[in-house]
């Protein structure tokens, strides 16, 4: 067991994550009263850091970012071009049938 | 481990999509990672007006480089970094206006750490004043957290609230990770003394 009294780096630590402390630290803190009460005292701070209300803008941040990006320019895949070439050639081609035979 | 795994392809997906052309995709990077960088903005940025311009910057920079994005880190941290940058570099234009406004609390005498007594704070009340306790704290350390240097204050921010390994705040501040332990140490002792000095006060 740890005979001096724990420094503040070792109480913060302990009171952090008491798996990365060393025994000698968690068997000091079971038996001083002095040191448990500092890391006591530790404690409520970590808690009470946790309970603060986190901050939130007053504004609708992704809206006004998204109205500044640039939005992508509409691209064709070549499938869907040549589904439209023929599809204006099919169209043209019955449209010039049916004026050449309308009598 | 797995969740780290989820990150990184939740982060792979996300990117491309807003590469291949799918501008949309960023609104939800957006929402994703708008706690961290909120925190980040408000713990280093003083005055309010002067947010709305960073954030919105902070997230048109991300934007702009996300192809140099190499998945080095979570998507958040990177863009998280971007954030502590941009307001650095706000604050090294202002410095002049703002360097009056940042308070750094004085090294406190150890003697002066103790309640009278040997008691610690919560041992002064009974477990009906406890909730009136943790209330009244919660509003004295809200203004303590307040009086933090900027630095120590995000570094708090990113550690207890955000919960970031010390290993993602040594790269979104690009410090070296002791330095964070060793700064996180310095302002967690600071918030200690200036309560318990706060309490000791009230006490007499």
């Amino acid at each position: 067991m740890k005979a001096k009294h724990l420094s503040d780096n070792e109480l913060q630590q302990y009171v952090a994550d008491q798996a990365e402390c060393k025994n000698s630290v968690i068997e000091h803190i079971n038996s001083c009263e002095s040191c448990r009460i500092k890391a006591e005292t530790y404690q409520i701070l970590f808690s009470g850091i946790q309970q603060q209300p986190k901050p939130a803008f007053d504004f609708n941040l992704t809206d006004l970012v998204m109205a500044q990006l640039e939005q992508p320019k509409r691209s064709y895949s070549t499938n869907t071009l040549a589904v439209y070439l023929f599809w204006s050639i099919g169209t043209t081609a019955v449209l010039l049938l049916c004026f050449l035979f309308h009598d | 481990m797995s969740e780290i795994r989820e990150n990184i392809q939740t982060d792979r997906y996300l990117v491309g999509k807003v590469l291949g052309g799918n501008t949309n995709a960023f609104g939800t990077i957006i929402q994703n990672t708008e706690g961290l960088v909120t925190q980040i903005v408000f713990k280093k940025i003083i005055r309010p007006e002067d947010r709305k311009d960073i954030a919105q910057d902070i997230y048109l920079k991300a934007f702009k480089n996300l192809s140099g994005f190499r998945y080095q880190s979570k998507l958040s941290t990177w863009i998280a970094q971007i954030a502590y940058n941009t307001c650095l570099s706000y604050l090294e234009k202002k410095k002049p206006i703002l360097l009056d406004a940042v308070h750094e609390n004085p090294e406190p005498d150890e003697d002066s750490l103790e309640l009278a007594g040997g008691k610690s704070v919560h041992t002064l009340f009974n477990p009906t004043e406890n909730d009136i306790f943790r209330r009244e704290l919660n509003e004295i350390l809200k203004s303590e957290i307040e009086l933090l240097s900027p630095l120590h204050k995000t570094l708090i921010t990113l550690y207890h609230n955000e919960e970031l390994s010390y290993e993602e705040i040594a790269q979104i501040t690009q410090l070296p990770e002791g330095t964070v332990k060793s700064y996180l140490f310095r302002a967690r002792r600071s918030l200690k003394d200036n309560l318990l000095r706060k309490y000791k006060k009230d006490e007499l």
